[in-house]
């Protein structure tokens, strides 16, 4: 199909050493049973939103991060809880771009939680971590990889410019690097049916 | 550990007229999940919390590690919006909730903390420059010079996208000099293995 001119492919990975490091303990939970929801389709997470930038060149990092968040369409699709996975992404987690997010969404009653988290970050870890606290994971979970945005916009903090989140997913893409010079850019309009 | 494993393949709900713009899983795709499968043990021992594929074109590769994979976060992307489109459903046929974007390389990702696996079928048949932004699909294969031009924007910043214990899988033609290309990761202080 493709015109490639593949001869030998060496599949290699790069890698540097990985200290033998004591992660949190066990627990591979997988019970591998059909997701009772039919329609799995889903949209951007908050967790995934803590992770954007805008895609402007020539911003500095300070200039770039967080994209503000406007939310047309959300939704709530129910998911299993890993508490190493919360655990793990916690530490990696920018927590009052977090929560700025989840009131983008609505709040967390919006989400279906009784209880606001706190603002100080620490306060979430030790409750998560050290006291084991069920009702904080599931929290977590369902802000974190429950919520997803279906329909919205993403604001660059230093241009205004603005980025469309289109049945669940945000395009990043610019006019100058659309990429092709030829084909007409109708992105989504094929290739999505159902 | 080989041998007992309950690898479980991807559905892909893509046909005929898909691949006219997405690139359609080929030798080095199933390559690719050859390998993630025999690192599997490896990766899993190693407690990855976020998994990331540049260019995942149908998504069948991460489809194919989160089912086998439990555990990690995984987001896939793409510069081409048919791929991401694609991806989609294929996540979606195999009952898989990963986000995508659609974005150039890592242009709207802010990685404080790294990616700890980062899965990579680059653009690597040597082509002229211009042939890179000829159409969407010569994306998929287009490497321009050497078949690196792709890979080596990746590689020139590969210590600000992977977390400290982060490994890179990619795969590599003979003709973008595989050997150089562990040389000059070598001097970033990664080690670089054949699997
Ligand atoms: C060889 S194909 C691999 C597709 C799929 N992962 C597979 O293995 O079947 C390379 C993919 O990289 C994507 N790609 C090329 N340049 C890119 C860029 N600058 N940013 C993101 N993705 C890119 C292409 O659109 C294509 O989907």
């Amino acid at each position: 199909m493709s015109s490639r001119g593949a001869s030998l492919l060496v599949l290699f990975a790069v890698l540097c050493s990985w200290p033998g490091e004591a992660g949190p303990s066990v627990s591979e939970a997988s019970s591998d049973s059909k997701a009772s929801l039919l329609r799995l389709r889903g949209g951007m997470k908050l967790f995934t939103h803590n992770l954007l930038a805008s895609p402007v060149p020539g911003l500095t990092k300070q200039q770039r991060y967080p994209l503000a968040l406007e939310v047309e369409r959300a939704e709530i699709r129910p998911s299993k809880v890993d508490q190493d996975t919360i655990i793990s992404l916690l530490e990696r987690l920018n927590w009052k771009v977090f929560l700025d997010a989840l009131q983008a969404v609505g709040g967390e009653e919006s989400i279906g939680l009784e209880r606001q988290f706190p603002q100080d970050m620490a306060e979430v870890i030790s409750s998560a971590c050290n006291d084991g606290d069920v009702h904080m994971f599931r929290a977590l979970h369902r802000a974190l990889f429950e919520t997803e945005v279906m329909e919205g916009q993403l604001v660059c903090p230093a241009t205004q410019r603005r980025f469309r989140i289109q049945e669940g997913v945000p395009n990043f893409l610019a006019a100058d690097v659309q990429g092709t010079k030829q084909e007409a850019l109708s992105p989504r309009s094929e290739g999505e049916e159902a | 550990m080989a041998g007992q494993s309950l690898k479980r393949d991807p559905v892909i709900p893509l046909t005929g007229s898909d691949w006219e713009h997405v690139y359609e899983p080929a030798e080095d795709t199933f390559l690719f999940m050859d390998a993630l499968e025999k690192e599997l043990e490896d990766i899993r021992a190693a407690r990855p919390g976020f998994v990331f594929e540049l260019g995942c074109g149908s998504g069948c590769i991460t489809a194919f590690l989160a089912l086998n994979l439990k555990g990690p976060a995984y987001i896939a992307s793409d510069i081409n919006p048919h791929a991401v489109a694609a991806a989609r459903r294929t996540f979606e046929a195999n009952e898989l909730k990963i986000d995508l974007l659609n974005m150039d390389l890592f242009s709207a990702i802010n990685l404080p903390s790294g990616i700890d696996v980062l899965l990579f079928n680059p653009p690597y048949v040597p082509t002229p420059h211009e042939e890179i932004e000829s159409s969407w699909i010569a994306r998929s294969w287009a490497g321009g010079d050497k078949g690196r031009e792709v890979v080596d924007k990746v590689l020139e910043k590969i210590e600000t996208i992977l977390s400290p214990q982060g490994r890179l899988y990619m795969v590599a033609l003979d003709s973008n000099d595989p050997h150089e290309i562990a040389k000059w990761m070598g001097t970033k202080g990664y080690r670089t293995k054949v699997v």
